[in-house]
């Protein structure tokens, strides 16, 4: 499927609605372009509905977790059915905290703005600005042990 | 004993105290609402001017009320009659009572005598609001500078009262500037008071 290196970050949030798609890169390689992150979401988005019909328990609303060699790939899905997930270096701590923050921020900066349209990409400057320095921070507390 | 621990009925609905209300409302509720104001106003203007205008209109309903009910609650039903306390009241009283706490400073304009500033860091109203490039200087604090102008309106201060973006160095968000041009007749009367 797709090749990452290490360092990567790379977080997205979708609708299930239509695959209105907004991403962001936060990684020191592996950038990814529009066409390939639209691909990208698209696979995820089928693969997280088909699994919840496929899923021997219960009570299961799709994958939380995706586990590889090179990356792993967390999901979120809010009660709205808006996804967000993020793809990481294997075994990086705290990203299911990291996912609910974000969630916050999107309420907080995406929604509350009145020149925010519903379904279009995101462009909201307080909301990059917070998401860069949460991932920032992150990072650094990472690093730091 | 009867009639102890009763609450005592006023006859009339206007003898009754003017309760302090809920100190807090939830600012995401309120943030919710004013997306929604901001957003009507949009669908119902052609220009930025117009919704600008538009926006200091609703806040000039505020200004005005707010001005009634501070001075019968905090003030004792006094007036203003200088320039100074009209201001002071402005920056401390009304912020305090609307934003939950003082503004952040106020200041005399340099270049003209008429001019004066409140500035504030953040306004509330603008804290989860970020303008698109393409809407240019619009700010949302136009709100906040039409509840200035009711106040001062009411308390017989005439001015123009503008919201402006103030870049600062090493900042990434401007600061917001209300800049309050009184008209001529305030300066001369105040002139005249000494």
């Amino acid at each position: 499927m797709y090749v990452w290196h290490f360092h990567c970050l790379f977080i997205c949030c979708f609708n299930m609605l239509l695959v209105n798609l907004n991403w962001k890169d936060y990684g020191s390689a592996g950038r990814m372009d529009t066409n390939d992150s639209l691909r990208l979401a698209s696979l995820w988005h089928s693969m997280h509905a088909i699994s919840q019909q496929l899923s021997p328990t219960t009570g299961c609303n799709g994958i939380d977790l995706l586990r590889a060699d090179t990356f792993d790939l967390h999901c979120f899905q809010s009660l709205t059915g808006t996804k967000f997930f993020v793809i990481c270096e294997p075994s990086a701590p705290y990203m299911e905290l990291l996912l609910k923050v974000i969630y916050e921020l999107y309420t907080d900066y995406v929604l509350k703005n009145p020149f925010y349209e519903m379904e279009m990409p995101i462009r909201c400057e307080l909301f990059d600005l917070n998401l860069s320095q949460v991932v920032q921070k992150d990072r650094v507390a990472l690093l730091a042990r | 004993m009867i009639g102890v621990g009763k609450p005592k009925q006023y006859g009339n609905v206007l003898d009754k105290p003017l309760s302090r209300g809920r100190q807090e409302v939830s600012l995401s509720a309120f943030a919710f609402l004013f997306s929604e104001l901001v957003q009507y106003n949009q669908t119902q203007v052609d220009n930025i001017a117009e919704l600008e205008r538009r926006l200091e209109d609703a806040g000039y309903a505020v200004g005005a009320r707010v001005l009634e009910l501070l001075c019968h609650r905090d003030k004792g039903n006094r007036r203003e009659t200088r320039l100074l306390g009209i201001l002071s009241f402005i920056h401390s009283t009304v912020w305090k009572v609307l934003f939950g706490k003082v503004a952040d400073s106020l200041e005399k304009g340099t270049e003209h005598e008429d001019e004066y500033m409140i500035s504030e860091k953040e306004l509330l109203v603008n804290r989860f609001i970020s303008v698109p490039k393409d809407m240019g200087a619009f700010n949302c604090g136009a709100f906040v500078a039409g509840i200035v102008r009711g106040v001062l309106d009411g308390a017989g201060f005439p001015a123009v009262v503008t919201a402006h973006f103030v870049p600062i160095e090493g900042q990434q968000r401007p600061r917001t500037t209300i800049l309050i041009k009184f008209a001529e007749e305030v300066l001369r009367r105040e002139a005249r008071l000494g």
